[in-house]
């Protein structure tokens, strides 16, 4: 499957924009990884 | 309006920074996630960069950064139209950072592909195909078998 995540009306000068930017990434990595092995990623 | 001008994509894969260098950089291990493209250079700053599709190149390019196992940048240029062959060169950065831990191997990969010209004709068909082919990148790392994708991809033609 293709899986599009959008996250966006973000107030100008947003602090949570950057926040999100690296944990998205963090957490679908890890999703993807559990669904195709079974186990998640070994985010310390 | 889409007006963006680079296209970014960041992954965490269990594996080590000099595996995935190795994945990045060997035709062998290329070719079973690259849409069997051979991806060839000595890796050295200013050297060329070619992708190979059997007898025939679908982008070619020149070495700015090569620093083994972290960082590596090289211009694309786009071979597999006219259109996209007039189009000046653009740039690939890939950047990977060691999260590894006690709990297990981990690398945060980086890809910034930049430096289009304005309008780039080649920035969204990148855009399309970079999911792709990390997305099986990834799972090739971590399986050992990539992903299986019904592409319409340049070499598989």
């Amino acid at each position: 499957v293709k899986l599009t995540v959008t996250h966006e009306d973000f107030p100008a000068g947003s602090k949570v924009f950057p926040m999100i930017s690296e944990g998205w990434p963090s957490l679908l990595s890890s999703l993807k990884t559990l669904l195709e092995t079974g186990t998640a990623l070994p985010i310390a | 309006m889409n007006t963006a001008s680079s296209y970014i994509y960041v992954t965490l894969i269990s594996t080590t920074p000099e595996k995935l260098w190795a994945a990045l950089t060997q035709p062998e291990f290329t070719r079973r996630y690259w849409f069997d493209t051979d991806i060839e250079s000595d890796w050295k700053v200013g050297s060329p960069v070619d992708y190979r599709c059997g007898d025939g190149f679908t982008t070619d390019g020149v070495i700015k950064q090569c620093e083994p196992p972290s960082l590596l940048a090289y211009t694309f240029h786009d071979l597999t139209s006219e259109e996209a062959s007039a189009e000046a060169p653009s740039l690939v950065t890939f950047k990977i950072e060691p999260l590894g831990s006690k709990r297990g191997p981990l690398v945060k990969l980086t890809v910034v592909h930049d430096k289009f010209p304005a309008a780039s004709k080649v920035l969204p068909k990148v855009s399309g195909g970079w999911p792709l082919l990390l997305s099986s990148l990834k799972t090739l790392l971590e399986t050992g078998a990539p992903i299986e994708i019904d592409f319409d991809a340049p070499c598989t033609k």
